[in-house]
């Protein structure tokens, strides 16, 4: 066990051992993924979605102050004035939460505004960059009910 | 008098008010310009939504994660931790120790695995750790080196004649840290796809995973994934960024329990892909 020579000079790194299942460069341009992909405002929209009671609460938001002026959306296009007034409220909501849900409505209905105006008109209404748009549009996608996700995934790509 | 012409006094006397006046004006509290006023504003109200959020949604991992378990304190709490950090840190754990001069010791495996029976089975060790606001990961690596100096000096008292040998061995270069943090973000993302996989699968998602994983993993192209199963374009992209999500939340709660914190884990993961590009 300890027949080990001291080395006069360093032995190059041992390539680590391979039994994980990916090779070095797939771990890395997986890890990226990661980045950001959590801490934005629209995270703890998802998360809220993603309970048991998700969907009922987005069902919930539609009936509400500003999403309930352009909740028939998936069936019938909004107007763009609609749309923009529904930001516009929502950012206002935002600036003074009553509470913790209200400020994830707020959030819900400022993307979902957004979301609809991208999918329906082909407009950008807000001042975020596209990348930002893209990405937590694809993201909602993710957690709000089909008709919505449609919405949501066809905005992501017209950004 | 031409008025340009005017007394040296009246000169270094105005010279001096002046030089005053400005050193006074400095001195004055400011009035901050209004976009400045808007940015303080803006931050604070900030920090009151992400206080807000973070009061509707308490981080689960870090350090809750560890110091519910811990302050539990029972066999199961304990077990689930010790397999946690068997599962993420063996293979780092087995690359450092490849790297080092201690190699010539023992089977990697054996060496790892004895270390983790020995520091593992301590009580404190990891409430140690908690203390010490290191990486996991350090914390494991500084144990490793230690453990194997105690092997060492062991060997030592059995054996009178090793002394000078093993003294030489136990220098360690700081340098093969690096082949630990390649093989920590290899096993990070090897078990956040472990997790992401299993959490798809218990969601009623596993169509989701499986075309994460053809089109991350295998490089399929959404478009012919989506065509192949008779989904629109979106619906395969909303699918795939499902599994994605789901991945990008298991990765950083990986980095999270390694000690990272919630606002650090980006730069966390920048640092090991600038390592990764070394």
């Amino acid at each position: 066990m300890f027949s080990h020579q001291p080395d006069s000079s360093p032995d190059p790194i041992p390539l680590p051992p391979t039994g994980l299942g990916i090779d070095q460069s797939m771990a890395t341009r997986l890890i990226r993924l990661g980045l950001s992909a959590q801490g934005r405002p629209i995270d703890d929209v998802i998360a809220r979605l993603e309970r048991a009671d998700g969907e009922v609460w987005f069902e919930h938001s539609l009936t509400c102050e500003p999403l309930n002026a352009i909740r028939t959306a998936p069936t019938k296009p909004a107007s763009l004035d609609a749309l923009k007034l529904a930001k516009e409220s929502a950012k206002r909501m935002l600036r003074s939460p009553s509470d913790a849900d209200e400020r994830l409505r707020g959030v819900l209905a400022y993307f979902v505004s957004v979301g609809v105006a991208l999918a329906q008109h082909g407009q950008l209404i807000c001042g975020r960059s596209n990348g930002e748009v893209q990405s937590v549009l694809a993201d909602l996608a993710t957690a709000v009910p089909q008709e919505w996700s449609a919405i949501m995934a066809r905005a992501s790509r017209a950004v | 008098m031409d008025e340009d012409e005017k007394p040296v006094e009246t000169t270094v006397v105005g010279w001096v008010r002046n030089t005053l006046e400005r050193i006074v004006q400095s001195k004055k509290p400011r009035t901050k310009p209004a976009f400045q006023t808007k940015a303080l504003a803006k931050r604070a109200q900030n920090k009151a939504n992400k206080k807000m959020s973070r009061d509707a949604f308490p981080q689960t991992l870090n350090p809750t994660w560890w110091d519910v378990r811990l302050d539990g304190g029972d066999e199961a709490s304990m077990r689930e931790l010790r397999n946690h950090i068997m599962t993420i840190y063996a293979e780092p754990l087995k690359a450092y120790f490849l790297g080092s001069s201690f190699r010539e010791m023992g089977e990697a495996d054996d060496i790892v695995q004895g270390f983790f029976s020995d520091r593992l089975a301590r009580p404190d060790y990891l409430r140690q750790w908690r203390a010490s606001g290191k990486k996991l990961r350090r914390w494991l690596m500084n144990g490793l080196c230690f453990y194997l100096r105690e092997c060492i000096t062991k060997e030592n008292q059995r054996s009178a004649t090793g002394t000078r040998v093993l003294a030489e061995m136990a220098g360690t270069d700081e340098t093969q840290s690096k082949a630990m943090d390649l093989a920590f973000l290899r096993s990070v993302v090897q078990n956040a796809l472990k997790a992401a996989g299993t959490e798809c699968g218990a969601r009623g998602l596993q169509d989701h995973w499986d075309y994460f994983c053809a089109y991350h993993l295998h490089g399929r192209a959404c478009d012919d994934l989506a065509a192949e199963n008779g989904l629109d374009r979106d619906r395969m992209w909303v699918m795939i960024r499902t599994g994605q999500r789901r991945f990008a939340r298991a990765v950083r709660d990986h980095l999270a329990e390694d000690g990272a914190r919630a606002e650090d884990i980006d730069d966390e993961i920048q640092s090991l892909l600038d390592l990764s590009n070394t």
